[in-house]
């Protein structure tokens, strides 16, 4: 590391071990919208090594109320490019990947295939159902997080430990445009961020079988516990038929 | 049999945090949210779509996973119901 001190604030939490395993991963950001934002800005800064960025769409106007990664200079650009100029800029020792495209079933298998962590930044559970199948089948842990308006929500699935995406959420909701306030975004992508840091440190207790919800609305966070669907088709019996 | 719903975020000020509710043997998951919609029309207006009064405007979970409406419900079944969530 060029800069010996950059990670000063945060190495008593998990040790120069710790801060090594961050620079060893890599994590595959799923969408670079208003949670892809929070979640590869703290990635980014917090050190992890190499962060995938996947992303077909460009940057708009109405996307800078939330999605921190674009700022006004970059509107009409790929979004995948705008956002690792943004996170190249805050930490030059991270290595970031643009993909410039849509997440689908062809990309994820060998994006996912890659990483040590994948978030969950999407913004339709059309490719959250792709991403967890992907996810499932690489065996690696998907961070969840999803927002509407002032609240969100936000879990850690571990492939064979936890439920998985579509044992919780068998079938995408309404197709509809959600409000969106960025600190929301905030709020759930920093959760995310926190979860992945976790991870591949080996900090804390995760949220493995739990969905944290938070209702922005009323200040206040609840949980639910969950458990695996033995006939999901994603994780369990379903799968083979 | 008796089963307990719990509502969260936006749906607790429609539908209130948490009721037990009485239904007769044999019902189903989509005949308790028509139960509970019937008796908060708060919740009705926000969940009626396309697909009929709850039209998959809601996210429900039975006993801690995601449900089918036609599944049969048991005493002392939970039920949570949230918005759904999906942007980013
Ligand atoms: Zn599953």
């Amino acid at each position: 590391m060029e800069d010996g001190t950059r990670y000063d604030r945060q190495i008593p939490l998990f040790g120069e071990e710790g801060q090594r395993r961050l620079a060893r991963s890599t994590a595959l950001v799923v969408g670079a919208g208003g949670l892809g934002s929070a979640v590869s800005v703290y990635l980014a800064t917090a050190g992890v090594g190499r962060i995938v960025v996947v992303d077909g769409d460009v940057v708009e106007v109405s996307n800078l109320n939330r999605q921190i990664l674009h700022w006004q200079e970059d509107l009409g650009r790929p979004k995948a490019a705008s956002a690792a100029d943004t996170l190249r800029g805050l930490n030059p020792e991270v290595e970031v990947e643009a993909v410039p495209l849509f997440a689908d079933e062809d990309n994820l298998e060998e994006l996912v295939a890659g990483s040590d962590a994948v978030v969950d930044a999407l913004d339709n559970f059309d490719t959250r159902h792709l991403l967890n199948g992907s996810a499932l089948a690489a065996g690696v842990p998907l961070f969840h997080g999803a927002i509407s308006g002032l609240d969100g929500q936000a879990t850690t699935i571990v492939p064979g430990m936890t439920p998985c995406l579509r044992c919780i959420f068998p079938r995408p909701p309404p197709k509809e445009q959600v409000p969106a306030l960025g600190a929301t975004c905030g709020v759930i992508g920093s959760i995310q961020a926190t979860e992945v840091v976790k991870h591949l440190t080996g900090l804390g207790a995760s949220l493995a079988g739990r969905l944290l919800l938070w209702d922005g609305y009323r200040g206040r966070c609840d949980e639910i516990p969950l458990e695996r669907n033995p006939g999901c088709p994603d994780c369990g019996r379903g799968r083979e038929l | 049999m008796r089963v307990v719903v719990r509502a969260f975020a936006r749906f607790r000020e429609m539908a209130g945090e948490e009721a037990t509710l009485e239904l007769p043997e044999g019902s189903t998951l989509a005949d308790l949210l028509e139960e509970v919609v019937s008796s908060h029309p708060g919740l009705k207006k926000a969940l009626s779509g396309p697909d009929g009064p709850i039209g998959g405007r809601a996210m429900v979970l039975l006993n801690r996973r995601g449900a089918d409406p036609s599944d049969v419900l048991e005493e002392g079944d939970e039920v949570a119901i949230l918005p759904p969530f999906s942007g980013g």
